[in-house]
């Protein structure tokens, strides 16, 4: 079991690390997106019982992904789409994807819908998990910004 | 100060931005931040493929209009243009420093083409294993993902039908992995051709479209998501006719 979690570890570490060589984030910043990925991918398998990743455990992972992201933002004072646009790619659903392609041309639509509803229901519970968490961000900082331009103009 | 110069710095920042994977409120809030900084009043509308912006100053009204002819992911400039204009906001520095400054950022290559290759293979590497296959698997998805990453670094930067591209990448994963699994019998090809494409998943374009969705700007993250959809599309279609070509071909 340990043994597994950190073959894991390791692969979703380099899985986030080589997005992020493609895509040209500094250099000093690589381990840190290394590290967004393996603790979304690493921490939702904990959570479930079987090897492959269920809806669940993918919207866990977003989450994960997310709050990781918009905290090293405000750490390095980068955007947060930095960490996080690497940090997503172990948890995309690409085994169902490539089902659901090879179900179309060997002629098993039924199948075919299976996967499809699998793949789309797990990009949106990444996107939606993203979404959650920045937009919980924004409104602390609107709320901020906010009482500071009401102190200001008491002034 | 000359009101054409500030807003031409300011649109050339936020050009830099829209070009290489900001999101639209960031290109906007900065031009906005530039502009004011220097004492401009400023409107400015931003979409994925074009930017207008307006300043009232005592010249009376200008406005530039620009097109974006292509798009590509570099996020380090994002990062930089950010931290410049945050710079601007606190500092206020003389407008040709920033112009140097935006000549610098557009200028710097932290990757050279060897290590983005290498960054190719080594994704296709890592999911290949994480998705489950053994170390022919992973040989032959690092091969695939070299030669994918070098015909990707040889199609042109300013391509007029970038979609186009994806669809060619999917065909020749497809093939390639049906060739290296006939070279090492012990292989699980779909495991390989998953690895290497998931180099081409569109994950700036996914999350921009989400994070302007939820700032309000509709036109901007339906089309980023439409863009998410294409680029799935064509991946998959060249997937599909590819394996269709090879069952065809009775090899499999």
């Amino acid at each position: 079991m340990i043994k597994l979690l950190v073959k894991y570890f390791i692969l979703s570490f380099l899985g986030s690390l080589a997005p992020s060589m493609i895509m040209n984030i500094e250099k000093r910043l690589l381990p840190w997106t290394g590290l967004g990925g393996a603790l979304g991918y690493c921490i939702p398998y904990l959570l479930g019982t079987s090897g492959s990743f269920s809806a669940a455990q993918t919207f866990a992972g977003a989450l994960i992904v997310g709050l990781y992201s918009e905290l090293m933002a405000k750490y390095h004072e980068t955007p947060a789409t930095v960490f996080s646009v690497p940090a997503i790619y172990p948890l995309v659903p690409g085994i169902t994807a490539y089902q659901t392609v090879q179900s179309i041309v060997e002629n098993r639509i039924q199948e075919a819908v299976f996967y499809g509803i699998n793949t789309v229901v797990k990009a949106f519970a990444i996107a939606f998990g993203i979404m959650l968490v920045s937009s919980i961000f924004r409104m602390v900082r609107n709320r901020k910004k906010f009482q500071k331009s009401k102190n200001l103009s008491h002034l | 100060m000359d009101q054409e110069i500030i807003l031409e710095t300011a649109v050339r920042a936020g050009l830099i931005l829209l070009r290489f994977g900001g999101e639209i409120y960031r290109v906007e809030e900065t031009i906005n931040r530039i502009c004011s900084s220097y004492g401009l009043k400023c409107e400015s509308f931003a979409i994925p493929t074009g930017l207008i912006v307006s300043v009232y100053g005592e010249k009376g009204i200008t406005t530039i209009c620009k097109r974006i002819p292509s798009r590509t992911v570099d996020l380090q400039k994002v990062a930089h243009v950010n931290a410049i204009s945050r710079q601007i906001e606190k500092t206020k520095p003389d407008i040709k420093e920033v112009i140097n400054e935006l000549d610098h950022i557009e200028k710097c290559q932290p990757y050279s083409q060897v290590s983005t290759v290498f960054g190719y293979a080594l994704l296709a590497f890592a999911f290949s294993m994480l998705f489950g296959g053994n170390r022919y698997d992973a040989v032959s998805a690092f091969l695939v993902g070299t030669v994918l990453g070098v015909l990707q670094n040889s199609f042109p930067k300013d391509n007029n039908f970038p979609l186009i591209e994806y669809f060619i990448h999917s065909f020749g994963t497809v093939i390639l992995s049906y060739v290296f699994s006939l070279i090492f019998h012990d292989t699980n090809v779909y495991i390989i051709i998953i690895g290497v494409l998931s180099n081409f998943v569109p994950g700036v374009a996914l999350i921009n479209g989400v994070r302007d969705l939820l700032n309000g700007d509709y036109v901007s993250g339906l089309a980023k998501l439409g863009e998410v959809f294409m680029v799935l599309t064509l991946l998959s279609a060249g997937t599909a006719i590819a394996l269709s070509l090879w069952n065809l071909g009775g090899l499999s």
